[in-house]
């Protein structure tokens, strides 16, 4: 835990350094959190390029706008990542959205950058702290609360959608993401 | 207002799942609940940190050579070195009235368009009641042409703002919050979305306008509209 409390007291100092206009921070956190974000974005729009662009853009708009992230809200991780996750799940939604046009016009439909996203959740840990407490959190959850949380998150699906796609009603995906984050939360926040 | 539900809809948004009309049904929960409720906050911080846990859990993906020069010259080009950022406003300021512009027929235009689209109906239009004690709240969903959702739940004294789906505005912009009476735009603040979402809260009343507009305005937050709307809303009153 004090190694976590150090390391986002780094991020915010880095952070301050890029308001700064310090070349070596922004360099910092990119060396830090690009892995990541890649990783995040690569498995919601499957391709790298897309990913790569994706990654990019976050960290523009980091550099544009540093007073963006509000340490008073949450770490600089989280903040990032959900940079990344929003514009990967726009990305996947717009797609998403050409292809139904196109199937309503008849036409041959686009491929679809959305797989199956509950193929799997990362079966190997490295030696962050961070990781394993995720992990065992993970391998706490029921199996219909990580397919409906993996199908929204990854898969950058809405309760609607899931519902329509798992034929479930939709106050059963609801109560399924509302017990699987409190499952996840608590194991963040006790771990 | 039931604070399990505002936990259920947090919970989705955290996830990014929320369709529309629950990011909707989300700010008017909020806005009724109280929007400086601590405990509201705490779980969307911590829903947002257990969220972004998921993607931890993914093996790190490095980096192809060459991709951090890339992205640091992309940067510099834009500010260099040593050059402090602009800070974006991210509070609300209170309303100042600012003389009309021609942007105002853009705005009728635009709102006679969605009328159109929406069958004549829709244009966010909802019965507004004052006149009681504590004020009626009142929800408005903003339609129009941009990407993404904003509604603005609003009461006799201020209101809250909530968007989905928002793109970060060109350059160092921000997404400024009009009423409209007659061709008259007064300011109700700007923000800059984070992440695709917008959060916001304002004071000053928004009774007796006759529309709430977006625009997309280069910061800091201006008197008076530059650009024409993107998103607009009809009020009626009661």
């Amino acid at each position: 835990v004090v190694s976590i409390e150090l390391d986002e007291a780094r991020d915010r100092d880095l952070v301050r350094r890029v308001a700064a206009g310090d070349e070596e921070a922004f360099r910092g956190l990119f060396r830090r959190y690009a892995p990541n974000a890649q990783a995040l974005a690569l498995r919601i729009v499957r391709q790298p390029f897309l990913a790569e662009e994706i990654v990019q853009e976050a960290f523009m708009a980091l550099w544009r706008n540093p007073s963006g992230f509000d340490p008073g809200r949450g770490s600089f991780r989280a903040w990032l990542l959900s940079l990344v996750h929003h514009r990967a799940v726009d990305l996947v939604r717009r797609e998403e959205s050409q292809r139904r046009r196109a199937e309503a016009a008849g036409a041959e439909p686009e491929p679809v950058v959305i797989l199956d996203p509950a193929d799997q959740v990362a079966d190997r840990m490295d030696q962050a702290v961070e990781h394993a407490k995720v992990r065992s959190a993970l391998d706490v959850l029921p199996q219909e609360q990580r397919q409906v949380i993996e199908l929204m998150y990854f898969g950058g699906l809405s309760q609607s959608t899931i519902a329509d796609r798992l034929a479930l009603p939709l106050g059963t995906v609801k109560s399924r993401t509302l017990l699987g984050m409190r499952r996840l939360r608590t194991a963040m926040v006790q771990a | 207002m039931n604070h399990d539900l505002i936990e259920e809809l947090l919970a989705a948004q955290a996830l990014g799942g929320l369709d529309a009309a629950e990011a909707e049904a989300l700010a008017s929960a909020r806005a009724e609940h109280g929007s400086a409720c601590l405990e509201c906050a705490r779980l969307e911080q911590e829903f947002a940190e257990a969220a972004a846990a998921l993607a931890l859990d993914l093996e790190p993906v490095p980096v192809r050579e060459g991709f951090e020069d890339e992205v640091v010259t992309s940067a510099l080009a834009e500010r260099p070195a040593g050059t402090p950022a602009e800070v974006a406003p991210r509070a609300w300021s209170r309303p100042v009235e600012v003389a009309p512009s021609p942007w105002a027929r853009r705005l009728g235009a635009l709102a006679a368009a969605a009328a159109l689209l929406l069958g004549g109906f829709a244009l966010g239009r909802i019965t507004l009641d004052e006149t009681g004690p504590t004020g009626d709240l009142a929800v408005l969903r903003l339609q129009g042409d941009a990407p993404g959702a904003i509604s603005v739940a609003y009461g006799p004294g201020g209101g809250v703002v909530v968007g989905s789906g928002i793109p970060d505005a060109q350059g160092n912009g921000v997404y400024a919050l009009w009423t409209i009476t007659g061709e008259t735009p007064t300011l109700l603040g700007c923000f800059a979305p984070e992440a695709g979402a917008l959060t916001g809260s304002f004071d000053g009343a928004v009774g007796g306008a006759d529309l709430m507009a977006v625009t997309v305005e280069a910061s800091p937050c201006p008197d008076a509209p530059t650009s024409d709307p993107i998103f607009v809303g009809e009020i009626v009153a009661a």
